[in-house]
């Protein structure tokens, strides 16, 4: 088994400011944006809104009750409508999962300014800002760092504080060659074991004390998350509880004949049962990783469903 | 409660539970503060050979109208089933009951665990009777008491004369007078840790018979108190030399009422503010206060730079108007190490807009702010 330290950079992260036709980007990372793109039209997307926000009167009404209406409902991938929890900002139980399989610290990625890091790396960096901001919104929020190398392994118990866990992130260097499975059920399982779920019985109506928020940083190309036979029943269980949400951020070699990136995102894909998740997935582009974590701080209570978010704020000359 | 606790263990089981109930049910009168008992003794000339406790007479403070009453009550622990006697201390001492007119102690029911809560009304009842009879001779005070009857803002008003001051013919008054209160409009998160009644009572300390000096006092119970703030209490309006109760009860009802008023409306515009912001920025949302209404995110893009955009609404909103924090998703500030900030707290605003305007308006000065924002936020992280 080796391992191996993640490079150490000081770089800057600088991000796109010109518009994307512009003619000095880097052909490497138009190519990767352009792979990108397809995977994205195929799978998760972020279409734009074309229209001015509309639905209001159902913002409004679900502000006014904090019940959700029935309007709101989403169908699932299985056909079955989930009803939505209460638009409570309630206090988030968040692990963070990171992958430290070698592959994290074996490939690099450059950004624009010619800086270079290794996923390893960069995760570690939008994970603290990601720690630190969500603390800033809400001093309630816990957070729990879980590595993944064949088995989870807990590295920080829950702590409101985000200087212990960005203290024990940034420790986090080695990672190891990893067997050619990953075993999602039993990371669920680890996980619902560090953070019981809550019981509710009118889960449309009773806010709960708190939700459990999975944030899965996976890594590998070559190893499709799955669940053995005998699991698949418990895993299903797991992801359709009301209180128990998966959002995920794959960082992932570019497609490619000789790797599976495409077929271990459709997976992370197919664990979101109730269609509640938030998922990404990015291969070189250094901005697009941190776009992604930001968009990943939402609450899952309060936040739209992926394919309802719209982040552009128009230039002054449209119409508003 | 200890000291109840330990008062109930001392009295002979017989006459225990007559006490027992009058702790649990004794709400008498306006009531501010709460009924006490204590100096539990015996009568009895001997201990009993089983050495249970035999403590039959004890002392009671009733509160009334800010003051405290103090009565005896002397039961026969050798005879438990009959009816207590009565002794009026202090100042009360003057006060004589027809014993009449005090049917549950004529006809007093031993086997009746409220009998003596019962008692204890007939008596109230009586003595409120006997300090309106008091106040009879003074006209002044006959006509503040006259005129608070059938007050809309006043439901209730106990009336207590004091001690005669030494060296003159006058005596301290004390109107307690419970203002009508009605809390349902306050919202939820306010009230609900603090159970309990919605209770404001307004003290009016006549100084003496006169009504030349009158000191005025609002007591709220801890559920108003936290519902409208803390100082609340403190800023009723003075009372005007001169003035009577007629005329300065409704305007302490009206303080109280535009307080709550004013909570209520703070609540909605702060409400209204954040949902027109979901409703204009809707699919950028990240979280937001659902309870109060104070705080919102968003995470928004422009030009492909993203950035989150924290809102905090301040306590006097909309007078004061909320800060705009800008916050890098890219850069962690060399000096603290905590994510890039840039703190707006003064832009194009005015209180009277809509929560939609200022949802519009917001926006356009985020997009004017916006350029500048990305070059420090780049820049001043660079090594």
């Amino acid at each position: 088994m080796s391992s191996t330290a993640s490079t150490a950079e000081e770089e800057e992260v600088i991000p796109d400011s010109t518009v994307s036709e512009s003619a000095q980007s880097e052909s490497e990372e138009i190519l990767s944006t352009q792979e990108e793109e397809k995977e994205e039209d195929a799978e998760k997307k972020d279409p734009p809104r074309d229209e001015a926000p509309h639905g209001e009167s159902e913002e409004m009404n679900s502000l006014a009750s904090t019940v959700s209406s029935s309007q709101d409902s989403q169908d699932s991938s299985d056909g079955t409508i989930h009803a939505l929890l209460p638009k409570v900002n309630c206090p988030e139980k968040i692990v963070v999962c990171l992958d430290m399989s070698k592959e994290m610290s074996s490939r690099h990625v450059s950004s624009r300014d010619g800086s270079r890091f290794s996923p390893l790396s960069l995760a570690k960096r939008v994970i603290e800002i990601f720690v630190k901001t969500k603390s800033r919104m809400d001093r309630r929020h816990q957070f729990a760092l879980l590595i993944l190398h064949d088995a989870p392994t807990l590295v920080t118990d829950f702590t409101h504080d985000p200087d212990v866990f960005c203290e024990d992130l940034r420790a986090q260097e080695e990672t190891m060659e990893c067997q050619t499975t990953f075993n999602v059920a039993q990371l669920l399982q680890e996980i619902v074991q560090l953070a019981p779920l809550p019981e509710i019985e009118e889960v449309e109506i009773i806010p709960p004390p708190y939700v459990v928020r999975v944030l899965l940083m996976y890594g590998r190309s070559h190893c499709v998350p799955a669940a053995p036979e005998d699991s698949q029943q418990m895993l299903g269980e797991l992801l359709q509880s009301p209180h128990l949400f998966l959002d995920a951020l794959y960082v992932h070699e570019p497609p490619a004949e000789d790797n599976h990136s495409i077929e271990i995102f459709n997976a992370i894909c197919d664990l979101d049962r109730k269609c509640l998740s938030y998922v990404y997935e990015v291969a070189t582009n250094v901005t697009m990783f941190h776009n992604h974590m930001a968009k990943l701080l939402a609450h899952p209570l309060q936040r739209p469903t992926q394919s309802d978010t719209y982040y552009k704020l128009q230039s002054s000359e449209d119409v508003s | 409660m200890s000291s109840e606790h330990s008062v109930l263990k001392q009295l002979h089981p017989l006459i225990r539970p007559y006490v027992e109930m009058v702790l649990r049910k004794g709400n008498v009168g306006v009531c501010m503060g709460n009924l006490r008992i204590s100096d539990v003794k015996s009568g009895r000339p001997t201990l009993t050979q089983t050495k249970e406790p035999c403590g039959d007479r004890f002392k009671i403070y009733i509160p009334f109208a800010g003051d405290s009453l103090k009565w005896e009550v002397i039961f026969d622990s050798c005879q438990p089933s009959n009816p207590p006697d009565f002794i009026f201390l202090g100042e009360n001492g003057n006060f004589d009951p027809d014993i009449e007119k005090l049917e549950n102690l004529t006809d007093w029911d031993p086997k009746n665990p409220e009998s003596l809560v019962l008692v204890i009304e007939d008596l109230m009842r009586e003595y409120r009777c006997y300090q309106k009879q008091l106040i009879e001779g003074y006209s002044r005070l006959q006509f503040e008491y006259s005129s608070l009857q059938g007050l809309e803002a006043c439901d209730d008003v106990e009336v207590h004369m004091g001690n005669r001051l030494p060296g003159t013919l006058d005596s301290p008054v004390n109107f307690l007078i419970r203002l009508p209160i009605d809390l349902s409009p306050i919202p939820q998160y306010l009230v609900k840790d603090d159970p309990g009644e919605d209770l404001a009572v307004l003290l009016a300390k006549f100084h003496n018979t006169e009504g030349l000096r009158v000191t005025p006092q609002l007591f709220l119970s801890p559920k108003v108190e936290h519902a409208l703030g803390d100082n609340t209490a403190l800023r009723i309006p003075r009372f005007p030399t001169g003035g009577c109760l007629l005329d300065y009860v409704p305007q302490v009802q009206d303080f109280l009422q535009k307080q709550i008023d004013y909570i209520v409306e703070e609540y909605q515009r702060r409400r209204e503010y954040v949902a027109a912001f979901i409703s204009r920025f809707g699919g950028s949302v990240l979280e937001y206060d659902a309870e109060s209404f104070t705080k919102l995110s968003l995470v928004l893009e422009w030009n492909e730079f993203f950035f989150v955009l924290h809102i905090e609404l301040p306590s006097r909103f909309p007078q004061d108007m909320p800060v705009f924090t800008f916050q890098s998703c890219y850069h962690l500030s060399k000096t603290n190490g905590e994510p890039f900030v840039s703190v707006q707290k003064s832009y194009p605003y005015s209180p009277r807009w809509t929560g939609e305007e200022m949802a519009h308006r917001a926006r356009l000065f985020i997009l004017d702010t916006i350029p500048q924002f990305q070059k420090v936020s780049v820049s001043s992280t660079k090594l």
